[in-house]
């Protein structure tokens, strides 16, 4: 029992927290580094999930992509050094709750809860990178298309594109993009960029991404035949004529996105208000910190 | 809501008018920090602007959303507080006695970045169809692999007061420079209009 913890305290060091963050922060700038040159690979990893990319490419390509498990390993760590220090504070914390005000608690109980909120969101990434999908289908006017999951497919009634007006400097390039789906049943639906449609339990997106070395040839950049994640080229179309086949739809399940999108939310309206109340002076800096 | 980010909400043109929200701030509220030195990043800051390139990256229609404006300026923010905090961390360490002046603005700072990959997120799943995009941020709606990097120095700062110390926040400061600039000058070859 005293051996475990040991273990657990060893586990739940400040000293070792410090350490897994720096590591973390170099195991991802040297990814920066990486995904810089080599975009295309790293991106695959965008629309598939963890377990089908890394085996594939750790054993084609370790030399690029060998800080992928190690930064999953660093987090790992890091997420149960985060959970022992916050709940050896909770467990110092809660024999005071019937000393304490409600309201002087809970700011001493803040810098936990963000901290357990911080151990979600990195769940909610796992989620994502294990069990997200990504599915990308080439869109044409009048062509049927078939989405795996569903049952029956969508009509593509129209694609219609918005182009800036000519007198402004980015003429011929698309503003817009509308797509009119429709159902079995005649129900339409309209898709334009950045703005999603959630239909069952899944988003459907507009999506331009070509894949291949066709992206490149379309680039009106400088010259090289490297993909690159600056895709201002793709979407000029000089003589307003849509090529077959360019427009994407994306429909994509991200079970770990409500989860992140929560807890970052939640996290910042924490912070917020614990460090209004430490800057007004109402909490005590000291017994309120963050320190485990 | 169709809303474009202009050159003016980028980090090298935004960044200068962050750091002279945060040195008026500064001002009203202690009156007795080294402001002059603040003024000083914001000439320095200035002074870069004036030389980078004019423009902008022709906008595809999955940047023009409200959220890729709110996380370029709250990105701003989240660095100007940093530089700030770096400032005069450093100023404390020429000083006798130790100061915790840096700490407020770091703080902020961490939030301000917060706020930036909550924005960020919510952007990048709008437009791409994923919260977390991997690959170096390139072009805004591009990696955040070092976006989360520059954000670690000042999370081991704020999580860990025990291990406070003004050598964290000046490295920090300076990896979020080198990073965020070096995104700046790589994007200065990207192809841009007007300006």
């Amino acid at each position: 029992m005293i051996a475990m913890k040991k273990i657990w305290n060893g586990f739940g060091d400040i000293r070792i927290a410090f350490i897994l963050l720096i590591t973390a922060s170099a195991t991802l700038m040297t990814g920066a580094f990486y995904a810089e040159h080599h975009f295309s690979l790293f991106s695959e990893l965008n629309r598939m999930r963890i377990q089908d990319w890394l085996p594939v490419h750790l054993a084609d390509q370790p030399q690029w992509v060998w800080w992928v498990p190690l930064l999953f390993v660093v987090m790992a760590a890091l997420g149960l050094n985060t959970f022992i220090c916050a709940s050896n504070r909770v467990a110092r914390l809660l024999p005071q709750r019937r000393t304490l005000s409600p309201g002087r608690f809970f700011y001493l109980l803040t810098p936990s809860l963000v901290h357990f909120l911080f151990l979600i969101i990195m769940l909610g990434h796992l989620t994502t990178f294990v069990a997200g999908t990504w599915q990308t289908v080439p869109l044409e006017t009048g062509r049927e298309i078939s989405i795996s999951g569903e049952r029956r497919p969508y009509r593509v009634q129209a694609v219609e594109d918005d182009f800036f007006p000519e007198t402004a400097a980015l003429r011929n390039r698309i503003a817009q993009t509308t797509v009119t789906l429709a159902d079995a049943d005649g129900k339409l639906t309209r898709l334009q960029y950045t703005r999603p449609v959630f239909m069952d339990s899944r988003f459907f997106l507009l999506d331009k991404i070509k894949k291949g070395n066709s992206a490149a040839k379309k680039r009106i950049l400088t010259a090289t035949d490297k993909e690159t994640c600056n895709k201002a080229g793709v979407y000029i179309e000089a003589d307003k004529v849509r090529r077959d086949g360019r427009q994407l739809l994306l429909v994509v399940s991200d079970p770990g996105l409500a989860w992140i999108v929560s807890g970052l939310t939640l996290i910042m309206i924490l912070m917020v208000g614990y460090f209004f109340v430490q800057t007004n002076g109402a909490g005590n800096r000291k017994s309120g910190s963050v320190e485990a | 809501m169709s809303l474009s980010p202009t050159p003016s909400s980028k980090g090298p043109f935004f960044l200068p008018w962050c750091l002279a929200l945060v040195a008026l701030v500064r001002s009203v509220t202690q009156p007795k920090m080294a402001m002059p030195w603040v003024v000083a990043l914001v000439v320095i800051f200035s002074v870069l602007s004036v030389f980078y390139a004019k423009g902008m990256i022709p906008p595809t229609p999955k940047k023009l959303s409200i959220w890729a404006v709110l996380f370029f300026m709250s990105e701003s923010m989240a660095h100007a507080l940093f530089y700030a905090a770096g400032l005069f961390a450093m100023l404390g360490l020429f000083r006798s006695h130790r100061s915790d002046s840096f700490h407020p603005l770091l703080v902020w700072g961490f939030i301000a970045y917060t706020v930036a990959q909550v924005t960020g997120a919510i952007w990048c799943f709008r437009g791409l169809g994923q919260h977390l995009q991997l690959g170096r941020q390139a072009s805004g709606l591009g990696g955040h692999l070092d976006f989360f990097c520059r954000g670690v120095a000042p999370a081991v700062h704020c999580q860990m007061e025990a291990l406070r110390g003004a050598v964290m926040v000046i490295a920090g400061a300076a990896m979020v420079f080198y990073i965020s600039y070096g995104h700046y000058f790589h994007e200065m070859h990207f192809q841009r209009v007007g300006g």
